[in-house]
């Protein structure tokens, strides 16, 4: 088959791959019908990520057919159309029993590689490095899926692939990251990042009653998509001082809840943010967290900063003093992408919200070097970018 | 299989380092019955399945186990142990015999975890000098990192325990020129 590899710093390459088979009684094989390039495959692509290997098949965003099931998988039938969680979970250890499915203890394979990291190991992530357990990734035309019978959902025929293909990470993830905020009447929520994730948090903190949203960015085509989503106001970061412009608009209060989907790569034009684009250039420190210093700075006392970008590393000179003045609650993490995927079909079914609302670019699979490309330097409004095999 | 129960105070003493030799010890939290996983242990049932070194463990003789340990693709290694002392569901512990000598042992210690968060199960080899054949075989099994070793194994044991199979990517494809 067909599959998107990594192939070093800011290379992936389509090359020809056997196709994969179930190696446990639990696997399902999925003919991949559509497949996402995601914000955190660029932290792959630009080589954030340690632990990626030539050869690495990517791709955490995936949806298809059943074509092959192991023995023990009893819920789903060759045939069924499922969509299929990033995150690698087996369903029945003490985290995903209470739905703490990105911290599923048994997934990850290479289990100590992380915990010599992290001090613990979460789950294991499709295409996301042998950190991670080293799955076989989804931009492929067929994919291996672990416990089966937990991360496989069936999605109902009606609903083509681009309104369902979202519930396997971004959607999800910007609405656990909203409602993580515990939105009160009232509540002005503020959103560093217009990307995919930023949108669904945006879209997601409106479901929940938020009285209004405040985006930031600063790339024209991502804010006016964030506008389009009702009561949402823009700052855009390269003309105003965020922290300001945010007290400026909540009557001074600053927002009730901040939420990051920026993550390890912000883009800044502060002082701080060139000072780490040198240190992370110069391998100083990976991470370069200004859009989290600026929420930190920004919220307003006892809120609450969700952070749904992914950070990997060690951060400097984040504002901790300000964090615990002001007693903010800060959450954060990989999403439990299996908790929500029920509830947000719903969602998808009553109509409450379309998904496919993200999509700038439609591409074949074997265009996802020039898609990687496009998705990195948000060429021609590039939003989100979905190959189909 | 033998039954022992050792006099109080015999069971400290098999947990103290053998002279001069090397310890290492990994405790991990099951989230199953003290019983089911004690049963791992009983017999080694289903020590060869999560122990990676292991190839296969059969009954030789009352009380004694013959264990075959790979050291590489084709060569292998065999040893006898014996259990010295077993108090199901709580303690199994072995030691390997070499011309007589103990040259390894091994113990797995079963506690509950608190609430309903299953079993705390706490596994511990040591190894002596002079080491003596089936001694530098496990040492070599075990490799450089003893403890990230145990670890797997422990961990491949979680998860034949709670999800029913182990966590693999072998065997999957890739983009690398061994496929």
């Amino acid at each position: 088959m067909k599959a998107v590899c990594y192939a070093g710093r800011h290379k992936v390459e389509v090359r020809d791959v056997p196709d994969p088979r179930p190696l446990t009684p639990r696997d399902a094989v999925v003919r991949i019908t559509s497949t996402a390039i995601c914000g955190s495959d660029l932290h792959l692509y630009d080589g954030h990520i340690p632990t990626m290997e030539d050869g690495d098949i990517l791709g955490h965003e995936f949806m298809g057919e059943v074509v092959e099931l192991g023995d023990e998988v009893d819920n789903l039938a060759v045939g069924d159309r499922v969509v299929v969680p990033f995150a690698v979970s087996c369903g029945r250890c003490f985290y995903c029993r209470q739905d703490l499915y990105s911290l599923c203890d048994n997934s990850n394979p290479n289990a100590p590689m992380a915990e010599a990291m992290y001090g613990h190991s979460g789950a294991g992530m499709f295409g996301y490095s042998h950190m991670f357990g080293g799955y076989a990734g989804g931009q492929a035309e067929y994919a291996r899926v672990p416990y089966a019978d937990v991360g496989a959902f069936k999605v109902p025929s009606s609903l083509p692939d681009e309104k369902v293909l979202f519930l396997t990470d971004i959607f999800p993830t910007g609405y656990m990251a909203a409602e993580a905020c515990g939105i009160q009447p009232g509540d002005v929520v503020a959103v560093w990042g217009c990307g995919p994730v930023g949108q669904f948090a945006i879209r997601s903190a409106l479901i929940l009653g938020a009285e209004r949203v405040i985006a930031v960015d600063r790339v024209p085509a991502r804010l006016a998509l964030a506008a389009q989503a009702g009561a949402v106001e823009l700052i855009d970061y390269s003309t105003l001082d965020v922290t300001e412009e945010l007290k400026e608009l909540t009557g001074g209060r600053g927002p009730d809840h901040c939420i990051d989907c920026v993550g390890m790569e912000a883009y800044g034009t502060s002082p701080d943010a060139v000072y780490d684009r040198a240190k992370t250039t110069l391998m100083l420190s990976q991470d370069r967290p200004t859009a989290l210093r600026q929420a930190l700075q920004a919220c307003r006392k006892g809120g609450t900063v969700s952070i749904p970008g992914v950070y990997g590393g060690l951060l400097d000179k984040l504002p901790f003093g300000a964090a615990f003045a002001k007693g903010l609650t800060l959450k954060m993490g990989q999403t439990h992408v299996h908790r929500y995927l029920p509830t947000l079909l719903d969602l998808v079914e009553q109509r409450t919200i379309d998904p496919s609302f993200v999509i700038s670019h439609r591409l074949k699979l074997g265009d996802a070097p020039e898609a990687y490309e496009t998705f990195k330097h948000e060429k021609d409004g590039c939003i989100k970018v979905v190959l189909s095999p | 299989m033998a039954q022992t129960s050792l006099p109080v105070g015999v069971a400290e003493e098999l947990d103290r380092p053998l002279k001069g030799g090397v310890s290492v010890q990994k405790t991990v939290t099951i989230l199953r019955p003290a019983e089911d996983v004690f049963a791992a242990f009983q017999g080694f049932a289903l020590v060869p399945r999560f122990v990676g070194h292991v190839q296969s463990i059969t009954e030789n003789g009352p009380g004694r186990w013959r264990w075959v340990g790979r050291l590489g693709q084709e060569e292998t290694v065999e040893w006898d142990a014996v259990i010295v002392d077993e108090q199901a569901p709580h303690r199994l512990a072995w030691e390997a015999v070499d011309g007589g000598a103990v040259r390894a042992r091994g113990s797995a210690a079963l506690r509950p975890a608190p609430a309903d968060r299953g079993t705390e199960l706490t596994v511990r080899l040591d190894y002596a000098p002079p080491l003596g054949q089936a001694g530098r075989a496990l040492l070599k099994l075990l490799g450089e990192e003893p403890k990230q070793e145990i670890t797997r194994d422990l961990y491949r044991l979680r998860q034949l325990l709670e999800a029913g199979v182990i966590a693999t990517t072998e065997g999957q494809p890739s983009g690398r020129a061994e496929g």
